[in-house]
């Protein structure tokens, strides 16, 4: 058993290019990088992989024992909740199973980069705050 | 460069609207030396035309976009500080000389913020993009700002010239990778105005850009060495 979580996406920006993500919370102006496996197991959860099916796809994709493996995992995702970077979802908006990429690869525990030394700026532009269509949760009354 | 003085680039684009305004509150400021430079970054309306009224000088450019617009006005600016002001903005009185006197008293400091307090044009309604939260009162952590040294300019550099979004926060990273150190006055330096016009209003453009800044900006990190 484990927990259905997504992307806090009213608040949370990501993006992944040659296998590093990059991701803003735009709440607080924090900004995180994920590389190797941080940065693939990102994108299965971004993808709405509950905990049980992630762990699955990551024995398949990572050489090494299981148990080191699930518990960088949950560590991970607990950072990842912990941030608010992830928030707890209806599993039923989970989608297919996804997969991590092809291939065995060697496990590096993932480590989430913090960066808070831009949070005093990351409001340069206030008016990003607002997304309607996203739900922005203080949209005040016409 | 002046001793002393305060440069305030003020790049504009089609700003007839409010650029008045915004002079006027800059060149009612109390603090002297100042000088005043607006870019007309290629306007179609009279936005270098009202600016002219007000006897500062107006550098009219093609267009080229507001990143290469304030370089062109950093150019042409002497003062030993600078700030970049938009011209649809307000500034309130007395903000040049306060930050003017907060770098003077913190000479580790390169760059100084303050808060902002946003507004929507008197008699006009507010835009659909206004912010609930912006009525709670000002702000922290937005460029407009900021007064810097010409010093960190130089060790900085100018805006990308190739961005066309988030330049701000572009070249706040790079000041901060480069170990620029920023102060903050808890008070309103800038009142922001809130219209249509925002440049900022593409959202999923903005946040793209943001992304590529400080991806940039991680990689430098990484590429610094450790002491």
């Amino acid at each position: 058993m484990g927990r259905s979580l997504g992307v806090n996406s009213v608040h949370v920006v990501h993006e992944t290019i040659d296998g590093e993500t990059i991701l803003i919370h735009l709440g607080t102006g924090t900004y995180y990088n994920l590389e190797g496996a941080g940065a693939e197991v990102w994108n299965l959860l971004a993808a709405g992989t509950d905990e049980a099916r992630l762990l699955e796809a990551a024995y398949e994709r990572y050489d090494g024992d299981p148990e080191p493996i699930a518990e960088a995992l949950s560590t991970l995702v607990d950072e990842l909740v912990g941030e608010g970077l992830l928030v707890e979802a209806d599993a039923a908006v989970a989608s297919e199973a996804q997969r991590l990429p092809a291939g065995r690869v060697p496990f590096t525990p993932p480590v989430l980069g913090v960066y808070t030394d831009m949070q005093e700026f990351m409001l340069v532009d206030p008016v990003h705050q607002v997304d309607e269509g996203a739900g922005w949760p203080h949209v005040k009354p016409a | 460069m002046v001793p002393g003085l305060v440069s305030v680039v003020m790049a504009a684009l089609d700003e007839e609207e409010f650029i008045a305004e915004a002079l006027e509150s800059v060149l009612a400021q109390d603090y002297e030396p100042l000088e005043v430079i607006v870019v007309d970054d290629g306007s179609t309306d009279g936005t270098a035309r009202i600016a002219a009224g007000f006897g500062v000088p107006v550098l009219r450019l093609a267009h080229r976009g507001a990143s290469q617009a304030r370089n062109a006005g950093l150019e042409a600016a002497r003062g030993e500080f600078w700030t970049i002001f938009d011209a649809d903005d307000v500034m309130p009185p007395g903000r040049i000389g306060r930050q003017v006197a907060y770098l003077k008293e913190h000479p580790e400091v390169g760059m100084v913020l303050g808060l902002t307090e946003a507004f929507a044009t008197e008699g006009q309604l507010r835009p659909a993009h206004w912010n609930a939260d912006w009525d709670d009162g000002p702000f922290p952590a937005c460029a407009g700002t900021m007064l810097a040294r010409r010093a960190a300019l130089e060790l900085v550099g100018p805006y990308d010239p190739e961005r066309a979004m988030s330049y701000d926060v572009e070249w706040l990273a790079r000041a901060k990778d480069a170990g620029v150190r920023a102060g903050h006055l808890e008070e309103i330096c800038l009142r922001y105005r809130i219209h249509p016009g925002n440049s900022s209003a593409d959202k999923p453009a903005v946040y793209q850009s943001m992304l590529e800044v400080l991806r940039e900006s991680v990689r430098r990190q990484r590429l610094r060495p450790t002491d």
